[in-house]
């Protein structure tokens, strides 16, 4: 088992400036044998969290629990969680082998024998069996990284966290560890805790989402929900790669103006926004991958071609018109000249208008969306 | 052409300079270390020459007669000296020991545990390292006679044991150690205890090394101290113990090189072993000056 | 998955972590670790810096401290008006002022000659530093045996003196200083050598490529870079030198009429032969009073000017 429940977590700490507010009022479920992601940038409390989840961190206010256990007075050792750190925190003067048992030998009652043999299943899970003899500091980072992994595992937690584990990796082994961690979470079904700056990797490995800004939670949902329905501005910018094209327009009779370009929208898209927004001021938002190059359509957009980006399967085009700049996504064997005038239409499903003030989506499906405490979501 | 012969001279001209400047540099550094070396081969060369010799007066650099009569007289026939010897390295090695199990707890303490007031400790033990130790003999002479530690290796160890050297080296390297080999500990189930020997402590080796190293050497070096609370042959370290044997045997010059070479070898051994130990020692202690 | 009894039968507080909040937990098992230490410290060094104070304004009475009488300031007037403390003063500050400049000399040419590559350096590091580990009776003794009758130096130097140096008001004072350069230049070379090695090699290239000469390269390079070190063998130096003791002790026993008596020197006099135990502690007081003087001073004039 391992359910976690977060209660009005808060966390602050006292500096010269003042009580600094690390976590606000954070609440959230995780279910048993869910994945879930908590991403934010740096300084968003998604570490702190974590930590106070681990016992690392004491909590300011609020509750913790582990299935059914309070764990705020629990020491870490017996909370039955495993952590993962970003730099792995391997004991330097100590074997992978004495890495991994030690936290057995420490906290059960298993016999050598027994945690012998489950440090060498869990090795040989990991690919390391035959580096069980080997210091840390003899390894490659791909290496630790397993160690540090495997040293979780070998616990057989209830939950295990992650920190940023795979962020001191290249790209391309950050890309092979993370189908690797998915592989190993999905035969363990351990209730686990990602934390990463990454959207990619939590849009590609978890159940579920957290998206954390300024110590509160912005949204919860699947990836795909957060990708495609994001709260606010700040989830739409956030997930999704390049991010949104945003543009500040008004919404006059059904047609959008930006600074440089006028776009009419269905009326029952201009219905919803007009009924929930609460000024003029309006931005919209739309992914590169949705714009839509069409030269023949009826209402379109026109901008200048700046930059071509190739990447393989896909190109991207920088486009410009006066103040205004473009990100569009087209097929890669599209071809396109430097300098050209490019037409596109934006599909009216795709579309994104924000509250300039409050950067709250106006037109979300209220249905599918999570609610934003989070203490009503069920997976 | 012209430029490649100019290139050359100008090299040719370089090396000639670098020649003469290898010469004058291993003149220099071979001439001070022989004026350095003087003083140990006079000792060695006094303590082998015999009374007879030394008697007429006179000056050698190699004496004409060699005898080891006084170095077979103190190795063999005089226990003193080895009481002295065994009285030192007591007294060094329990030094050494205190200072290292709690100068590291106490840094364990300020910086891997969360309690208030230790800022404010480690201010005061900071702000002591400003008190030279001699400054303080009167009054900590007069609590070790009130202790009734008069003419104990304790006289001698305690005082010493409380020096903020050690404390402050150790709390500058332990910070340093990150913070997430703790916080694994502590997942794994470290209670403080093991985390302060079985991470920590295996960490710290070299610094607890070098540390070690000094505190022995100092400790064994001790001179002024220990001759104020010592007043019993039996009980002299070294460097006390050869001063009295100098005042007994003023006109024998042999007799007392002797007796300073026997009383330097143990540390010269231990310099010898742990050179480069040592020396990086010097250079911790001065980066954190 | 399968085996969950390890872990999560544990998920209860131990009694200790009901019994104490964790902040209390802290403290205590913090305290714990702090405690011998403390207590030596109180004790032994804490303890007498409070005595030594107290005991500086009383006639104090060694053995039966309860009869001292408390006399105010009076140790220190008197010691502002005491001949033999002056002298004392004056020249312990003629040993420094002699000593430190060349222990900073002979030690940078040590570290800066032995940075080059040269066969035998580690050789010539031995040699240079072993003299540290020397303990001040041999140091002293050694030296004396050098300048009294039939000795390396009155040998050579006998010339310039009449009779023994060490005997002499003019040569005394600076065969100590000469014996204590000996003793301890290794020390501070071992420090700045490691300073030297750490300047980064490219500069010199970069210098050279520059056109700069050795001294340029010296002056504007290696200097700055050494700053640091140098600052604290001129601040350890002095500190530690003031504190001079076992030479004058061991090898002119103060003399020729008080002439290397030093601080420390007097001290111990009035503190274990005449047993004047509170004027003694006024004068320690001073001593440290000058001290932290020194090193303040020291910070400001040579290590202030950057900031």
């Amino acid at each position: 088992m391992g359910r976690i429940t977060i209660d009005n977590v808060r966390k602050e700490y006292d500096s010269d400036a003042g009580t600094i507010r690390a976590v606000d009022d954070v609440s959230l479920n995780v279910q048993d044998g869910e994945f879930l992601t908590i991403v934010g940038p740096s300084g968003s409390g998604k570490s702190t969290l974590l930590r106070m989840i681990a016992g690392l961190e004491d909590i300011t206010g609020g509750e913790i629990r582990i299935d059914d256990t309070v764990v705020n007075n629990i020491a870490p050792q017996n909370r039955g969680v495993a952590m993962v750190f970003q730099n792995y925190a391997l004991y330097p003067h100590m074997s992978v082998r004495q890495n991994m048992s030690y936290g057995l030998k420490l906290t059960t009652d298993l016999g050598d024998d027994e945690i012998r043999r489950r440090v060498e299943d869990t090795a040989e899970m990991m690919g390391i069996g035959d580096l069980l003899d080997k210091k840390p500091n003899n390894l490659s980072g791909g290496q630790q990284q397993r160690v540090a992994t495997g040293r979780a595992i070998v616990r057989q937690p209830d939950v295990f966290l992650f920190d940023e584990p795979l962020s001191n990796l290249d790209a391309k082994l950050r890309l092979h560890m993370r189908t690797e961690l998915q592989r190993i979470q999905e035969e363990l079904e351990t209730t686990s805790v990602y934390v990463t700056h990454d959207q990619t990797e939590a849009m590609t490995m978890s159940d579920r989402i957290v998206i954390l800004n300024d110590g509160t939670i912005q949204q919860v949902g699947t990836p795909a929900e957060v990708y495609a329905d994001p709260v606010n501005k700040f989830v739409a910018d956030f997930i999704g790669s390049p991010s949104m094209n945003f543009f500040d327009v008004s919404l006059d009779d059904g047609v959008l103006y930006g600074d440089d370009f006028e776009y009419a929208i269905p009326s029952d898209l201009a219905n919803v926004v007009r009924q929930n927004a609460r000024s003029d001021d309006l931005v919209l938002g739309i992914r590169p991958e949705h714009v839509t190059v069409d030269t023949d359509g009826a209402d379109t957009v026109a901008a200048t071609l700046d930059v071509l980006e190739h990447e393989g399967s896909d190109n991207y085009l920088y486009l410009s018109e006066g103040d205004t700049e473009w990100t569009v996504r087209v097929d890669g064997n599209t071809r396109f000249e430097w300098g050209e005038t490019v037409e596109f239409s934006l599909p009216p499903e795709h579309l994104h208008v924000f509250d300039a003030e409050t950067g709250e989506n106006l037109v979300v499906d209220e249905g599918v969306t999570a609610d934003v405490d989070g203490s009503s979501v069920t997976a | 052409m012209s430029n490649a012969d100019a290139t050359q001279s100008v090299t040719e001209r370089l090396t000639d300079r670098d020649t003469l400047y290898r010469i004058g540099l291993y003149a220099v550094m071979y001439g001070l270390a022989v004026v350095f070396f003087v003083p140990y081969w006079r000792m060695f060369q006094l303590s082998v020459t015999p009374i007879a010799v030394l008697s007429q007066g006179g000056f050698n650099w190699i004496p004409p007669e060699i005898t080891f009569a006084v170095w077979q007289r103190y190795l063999i026939e005089e226990p003193i000296i080895y009481q002295w010897a065994f009285n030192t390295l007591t007294i060094a090695s329990i030094t050494t020991a205190i200072v290292l199990l709690v100068d590291s707890m106490i840094a364990f303490s300020i910086t891997r545990l969360e309690w208030p007031g230790r800022g404010l400790i480690l201010g005061i033990i900071m702000a002591s390292f400003m008190i030279p130790g001699y400054v303080n003999i009167i009054p900590l002479y007069t609590l070790i006679n009130d202790l009734g530690l008069m003419n104990s290796y304790w006289a001698i160890i305690l005082p010493f044991a409380a020096g903020p050297l050690g404390v402050f080296l150790l709390v500058q390297f332990f910070r340093d150690i990150p913070e997430e080999l703790e916080e694994a500990a502590r997942l794994d189930g470290f209670s403080s205890l093991r985390i302060y020997a079985r991470i920590i402590l295996p960490l710290s080796t070299p610094i607890l090394t070098a540390l070690g190293l000094f505190v022995f050497i100092w400790s064994w070096n001790q001179f002024l101290w220990p001759l104020i609370v010592l007043n019993d042959d039996a009980l002299y370290t070294l460097p006390v113990g050869v001063v009295t044997l100098r005042d007994v045997n003023a006109l024998a010059p042999n007799v007392i090189m002797t007796s300073l070479a026997l009383a330097s070898l143990p540390l010269f051994i231990v310099f010898l072993l742990f050179q480069d130990k040592l020396i990086s020692s010097v250079q911790m202690q001065a980066g954190t000056g | 998955m399968s085996n969950v009894e390890a872990t999560t039968d544990n998920r209860t507080a131990s009694r200790w972590e009901q019994l104490f909040d964790r902040s209390t937990r802290e403290l205590l098992v913090g305290l714990l670790f702090a405690a011998p230490y403390l207590v030596l410290f109180s004790v032994f060094l804490l303890y007498p810096l409070l005595k030594g104070l107290y005991m500086s304004l009383h006639e104090w009475n060694f053995l039966e401290p309860s009869k001292s009488t408390y006399v105010g300031l009076e140790n220190y007037a008197r010691l502002l008006e005491d001949p033999a403390f002056w002298n004392a003063l004056w020249n312990t500050l003629e040993f420094v002022g002699m000593t430190v400049p060349l222990i900073v000399g002979v030690s940078l040419v040590l570290a800066l000659g032995l940075n080059k590559e040269l066969k035998g350096s580690r050789l010539l590091q031995f040699v240079y530093f072993s003299p540290y580990v020397l303990t001040v009776s041999v140091v002293g003794i050694v030296w004396a045996q050098m300048f009294a009758q039939g000795g390396v130096g009155t040998q050579y130097f006998g010339w310039l003196f009449s009779g023994s140096p060490l005997n002499s008001k003019f040569w005394a004072m600076p065969v100590i200083v000469v014996t204590t350069v000996w003793w301890q230049a290794g020390f501070y070379f071992a420090v700045l050598l490691a300073a030297r090695q750490n300047v980064p090699e490219r500069l010199y290239e970069a210098a050279r490529l520059d056109g700069a000469g050795p001294w340029r390269m010296f002056r504007d390079i290696t200097l700055p870079h050494m700053k640091n070190a140098l600052l604290f063998v001129v601040i350890a130096s002095t500190i530690f030198q003031f504190q001079v003791f076992g030479q004058p002790y061991l090898m002119t026993k103060g003399g020729p009429v008080g002439n290397t008596e030093t601080l420390v020197y007097y001290l111990y006099e009035l503190g274990f032969q005449t047993r004047e135990l509170g004027f003694g502690a006024a004068v320690g007081y001073t001593l440290l009073l000058i001290l932290v003087g020194v090193s303040v001073l020291n910070y400001v004039l040579v290590g202030g000017n950057d900031e």
